[in-house]
């Protein structure tokens, strides 16, 4: 067993890392908040893929989602909010969860709006709690600004970059599916 | 007859998954049909057959059938409407390919130019 944290905004680098991880022999088995847990066992024996969900896990669209890839092959390994980790057994060929444009598209689009909401959320939060502490000099308040201002900065650089993969990806529609 | 704007092309992964549907299948049989039919070069992803399958099935393309109860899994098989659509797709495949030859005239005249 291993454990090891990291922060990713790009899920791409993270399922990246944890493909790199598991071809060391590295697989990953849970993750919650950051920390990232691995049985280590023979390496490249899965390819794994990461998915932002349209919602939670538990709810029934989400379960039957999940049972149809089960049917597949598709182990679901963790969930973490919507997003949840996936993996196939590498000797089964190529695994990517979506095989065309449009789909791709769609699931970048529910990030966008994801880290949009959030982040702008924490902007919102992060401008209220300065004028708390200017109008009341509360210093929990000016402590916990400068939190949200980064978290709602980071989001929507994640949003942001969401965006440019997506009319990239139109861009090329115009041409092949 | 369709709304206009169902006359358009259907996409690689549609029309695969609609001749896959002659025969009634689960999810993991069409991928396996579609990868071998079109020797390893149509991987369905299953996010993508996913969302396929559930709009096929609200259009009434494609539906649901019961009837491997030893597994459970879902089945699918083609509609009428289905194999309208596939008839469809492939008269406008062959505009496109008579077109295409016709131009290229048959292939030889490539070497020609």
């Amino acid at each position: 067993m291993y454990r090891t944290y990291r922060l990713f905004i790009d899920y791409e680098k993270e399922e990246y890392w944890l493909n790199q991880m598991a071809a060391k022999g590295y697989n990953l088995i849970n993750y919650f908040l950051g920390l990232y847990t691995f049985d280590i066992e023979q390496p490249g024996k899965y390819i794994y893929r990461i998915e932002l969900l349209d919602s939670l896990p538990f709810a029934s669209s989400s379960i039957r989602y999940i049972t149809f890839l089960k049917e597949m092959g598709i182990e679901h390994i963790s969930s973490h909010f919507r997003w949840v980790y996936f993996r196939k057994l590498a000797t089964e060929g190529p695994f990517d969860i979506y095989s065309d444009i449009d789909s791709r598209i769609l699931h970048y689009s529910r990030i966008v709006k994801l880290y949009g909401i959030v982040g702008l959320s924490n902007l919102v939060i992060s401008i209220s709690n300065f004028s708390l502490w200017l109008s009341e000099a509360s210093t929990l308040n000016l402590k916990l600004a400068p939190l949200n201002l980064l978290a709602s900065f980071i989001l929507i650089f994640g949003a942001n970059s969401c965006i440019k993969k997506i009319r990239r990806l139109k861009k090329e529609r115009q041409l092949r599916e | 007859m369709p709304e206009s704007s169902e006359r358009g092309a259907l996409t690689e992964a549609v029309f695969y998954i609609l001749l896959s549907l002659f025969k009634p299948l689960h999810g993991y049989g069409i991928m396996q049909f579609v990868q071998e039919i079109s020797n390893n070069r149509v991987v369905l992803g299953p996010g993508t057959l996913y969302g396929a399958i559930n709009t096929l099935l609200e259009k009434g393309w494609i539906q649901l059938l019961y009837s491997d109860s030893v597994s459970r899994k879902k089945e699918y098989q083609i509609t009428t409407i289905g194999r309208f659509m596939v008839e469809n797709e492939i008269n406008r495949l062959d505009e496109l390919l008579s077109n295409a030859r016709a131009i290229l005239g048959g292939g030889n005249s490539v070497q020609n130019i």
